[in-house]
């Protein structure tokens, strides 16, 4: 069977969504959850992660599969449910899951030859780390429907003081970049799904309006860079408002909106449109990270204008980095995604503004 | 920083803004969320857990909050929310204005529109304090029956004072990023730290975070709820 890129894109998009079908029926209607299902949504964006590596080496892409394998025999005795029950019929079912793309990636063929080129470390740890709290998400996410309490909330709570009180004055708005699950899906799944989106783009008031401010606090300029007074007007003011109001923190807001409710509108709109102009958690971390001290830099003379590193096709908020002047600014999420983009040495570097 | 010393012009700033309508708006909000994050924790006390509020709080504050929730009482539980959130929003932006103008002093390089975005952009730390203590005191009196003296006296007295610990060092911190941010120099850093740690320390005089005495006082009140 010849996989080619799309074929390799749907194999692993079906998995995902029969994944999903498990994990919701498993979570809101059976109350039951076998552990590997969250390996199989950790393998399957991984693997979609590192597409172009894996697109020549699909045998090495199949040896992936085998860890959801090795979670679901180890875990075979374990549930995640309330009430103990028959545990088989879960089991096989996540062994299917696992096992169809681990064989079809095995008795594949691809024209297509193995990429050379290496990613950088800091991609490969951030992928890691994005994928390791994706899956922390959903097994806390799950826990707190089927077995109750508030690890949800807490692991929100968490996430939020994080992001807001402590990563921005060193390393900026990496909640985007880095933690948010609903960012890690649309990086690994909704980036390669070529269907035409239902808002395929998005008015010209909204994105004029959001890509003309000014950075005065922090003190850099960058004209291109959409720094979302549209979300902070339109939404976060009212989305804030509304949620003390209506007190959804605990019922409503964080167990579904604050995932569900984003993995599904973020599908209408273009990769990472709905986190560049609505998202008002990252509109708020725009703000905290003015004053963030590690910024990339962009070196002009270095710059050879090959273009790789332009803003739609890498930058998940559509910052063009060769309008600046220096330095990313302060709605750059440091996901390293141009540094890894650019083929050339020391173009973009990451490191503190000087002192003057 | 001064406007002289970035590379775009008064005239074309201006422009820039003529252009882009929200955008300038957007510079409002700068100061506005911050404040509004920062003070509307005084605001959402209600009946139930207002004498856990004013021992957690400084006292004046949620009164002045109460007072101004109560000059015109709503029939609708939500408008009332409203309301009270946007006079704890209000009392915030008080105190963000004022700290500004000992910011403003001491930065003494730029406009005073300029110190009060800087104060209030440092100040998300302490707003994310107060959210930490308001969201606690909420969790708290709902699961109340659930809870023992012990467990309550570790919620109440002791985590908020390792959270005021951790959270006063991220403000000092911020203070110190966004001055070297915008070019600030170090002496005048050193006393942003200062009027920091004036501030942290004003705050906790006032009346933040429950004392041993205040406990002894709220043990029967828990107790009978």
């Amino acid at each position: 069977m010849l996989l080619d890129k799309q074929r390799f894109i749907d194999l692993h998009k079906y998995t995902i969504l029969a994944a999903a079908g498990y994990y919701l029926a498993g979570v809101f209607l059976l109350k039951r959850l076998d552990y590997a299902i969250f390996a199989i949504f950790v393998v399957a964006l991984f693997n979609l992660f590192h597409l172009s590596f894996y697109l020549g080496r699909l045998k090495l892409a199949a040896l992936n599969w085998i860890l959801p394998v090795i979670v679901a025999l180890l875990t075979m005795d374990k549930v995640l449910t309330k009430v103990p029950g028959i545990i088989l019929p879960h089991l096989v079912w996540v062994l299917i899951l696992s096992l169809i793309p681990l064989v079809i990636l095995l008795v594949g063929q691809t024209n297509t030859k193995p990429s050379s080129k290496k990613r950088i470390s800091i991609i490969k740890i951030r992928i890691i780390v994005q994928l390791l709290i994706f899956g922390l998400y959903l097994y806390l996410s799950a826990y707190t429907w089927i077995v109750g309490g508030k690890t949800e909330l807490f692991f929100w709570g968490i996430v939020n003081v994080f992001t807001v009180a402590l990563a921005p004055f060193f390393c900026g708005r990496i909640l985007c970049g880095w933690i948010c699950p609903n960012a890690t899906l649309q990086d690994a799944l909704y980036k390669n799904l070529s269907f035409k989106r239902p808002i395929s783009k998005l008015p010209e008031k909204i994105t004029s309006q959001s890509q003309t401010s000014k950075m005065w606090l922090s003190g850099k300029v960058d004209r291109h860079a959409p720094y979302l007074p549209f979300t902070l007007l339109i939404t976060w003011f009212i989305v804030f408002f509304l949620e003390t109001i209506f007190d959804l923190t605990p019922e409503v807001w964080y167990p579904l909106v604050f995932a569900y409710g984003l993995f599904s509108v973020s599908l209408l709109l273009p990769w990472r449109k709905f986190c560049t102009y609505f998202c008002w958690l990252s509109a708020y971390r725009s703000l905290a990270s003015q004053n963030s001290l590690w910024r990339l830099h962009f070196n002009r003379k270095k710059c050879k204008s090959c273009k790789i590193c332009v803003a739609e096709a890498v930058c998940p908020f559509y910052i063009d980095i060769r309008n600046l002047e220096d330095e990313m600014p302060a709605t750059c999420c440091n996901c390293f995604s141009c540094v890894d983009a650019c083929p050339h040495q020391g173009v973009i570097t990451f490191k503190r503004p000087p002192k003057n | 920083m001064s406007r002289k010393t970035k590379k775009m012009s008064a005239s074309e700033f201006e422009q820039s803004l003529a252009q882009n309508q929200l955008a300038k708006w957007s510079r409002w909000l700068e100061i506005i969320i911050p404040a509004y994050v920062f003070g509307k924790s005084w605001g959402i006390a209600e009946p139930k857990n207002l004498a856990l509020f004013k021992a957690q709080f400084p006292p004046f504050l949620i009164e002045a909050t109460e007072f101004l929730k109560n000059i015109y009482h709503f029939q609708s539980v939500y408008v009332q929310r409203f309301v009270a959130t946007t006079c704890g929003a209000l009392l915030g932006g008080v105190v963000v204005g004022l700290l500004s103008i000992l910011f403003h002093y001491i930065l003494n390089d730029r406009k005073y529109l300029d110190s009060l975005r800087f104060t209030a952009v440092t100040i998300i730390p302490v707003a994310i304090l107060n959210g930490i203590l308001s969201h606690g005191l909420q969790t708290l009196v709902d699961n109340l029956q659930t809870q023992s003296v012990d467990s309550l006296k570790m919620a109440l007295v002791i985590s908020p004072l390792a959270y005021l610990i951790f959270i006063g060092l991220l403000y000092l911190a911020s203070l110190w990023t966004m001055g070297r941010r915008t070019g600030v120099r170090t002496s005048r850093r050193i006393w942003l730290m200062i009027a920091g740690l004036t501030l942290l320390g004003g705050y906790l005089a006032a009346g933040l975070m429950i004392t041993p005495d205040e406990w002894v006082k709220l043990i029967p009140i828990l107790t009978r709820s």
